[in-house]
């Protein structure tokens, strides 16, 4: 019979391990990176050398971290086959798999939305939209991961 | 809810949470979780870990709240008394 209370026995371990409090830490520069990017890129003109460049900044920061967070522990937590997790850290995954399918709809949603009720919304900024919708598919489960683990004491 | 008293067996064989973790076969945080009663273990789970202890698993787990180790020693000592 399986053991479905257990991780498997040898299983691969994540690029990078970080605690609960890094992972948050990354996870909240991920998910803040692409979107400033996306919204400085709407709201202020482009003209301006500044805003480009913190523009480009926060969309280097967010991808930089995503990546880290996505190769780390909990990217790892939220990609790994259940056979590599214990019971809970698999009850974890699933709650961060529902929560990220509500967040992806509701933005996805109010792209639509801001396009219909505005005529802002030219073929760039749906592009930059779409970029913006890919990476947040690829890391949110890892980011929301991250952001409902909490640290325990581990002393006895 | 599920109370547990998973903190009193282990503080009693003297084991730490990744002892315990390692000898059920799940992460060590875990073990934490449960014992705050953050987290309702499955019923596999729940029999390892009272096979581990060697005590059934009403013994860990009960749906109303345990009484305090005290209480539960006054009532013994006072039933031998009594016989």
């Amino acid at each position: 019979m399986r053991d479905t209370s257990s991780p498997a026995k040898g299983a691969p371990k994540p690029t990078f391990r970080h605690g609960p409090r890094t992972g948050k830490a990354l996870a909240v520069v991920a998910l803040g990176g692409l979107p400033l990017w996306f919204a400085l890129k709407f709201a202020l003109p482009s003209e301006s050398g500044v805003v480009e460049v913190v523009s480009a900044l926060a969309a280097l920061a967010g991808v930089v971290c995503g990546i880290v967070l996505f190769v780390g522990t909990y990217g790892f937590w939220a990609n790994a086959p259940a056979a590599m997790l214990d019971e809970r850290q698999a009850a974890e995954r699933d709650q961060a798999y529902i929560q990220s399918f509500r967040v992806l709809a509701l933005v996805l949603l109010a792209g639509w939305f801001g396009a219909e009720i505005t005529d802002l919304a030219s073929a760039q900024v749906l592009r930059n939209l779409l970029l913006v919708l890919f990476f947040l598919t690829l890391i949110l489960p890892s980011a929301v991961t991250a952001l409902r683990d909490v640290a325990l004491d581990d002393a006895d | 809810m599920v109370h547990n008293r998973i903190s009193l067996f282990r503080a009693e064989k003297g084991l730490s949470r990744k002892e315990l973790a390692a000898a059920v076969g799940v992460n060590p945080q875990t073990i934490g979780f449960i014992e705050r009663g953050d987290y309702q273990p499955s019923c596999e789970l729940a029999l390892k870990l009272a096979q581990t202890f060697g005590v059934p698993v009403e013994a860990l787990f009960s749906l109303s709240p345990f009484p305090p180790l005290s209480e539960q020693l006054g009532a013994r000592s006072q039933g031998a008394t009594n016989a």
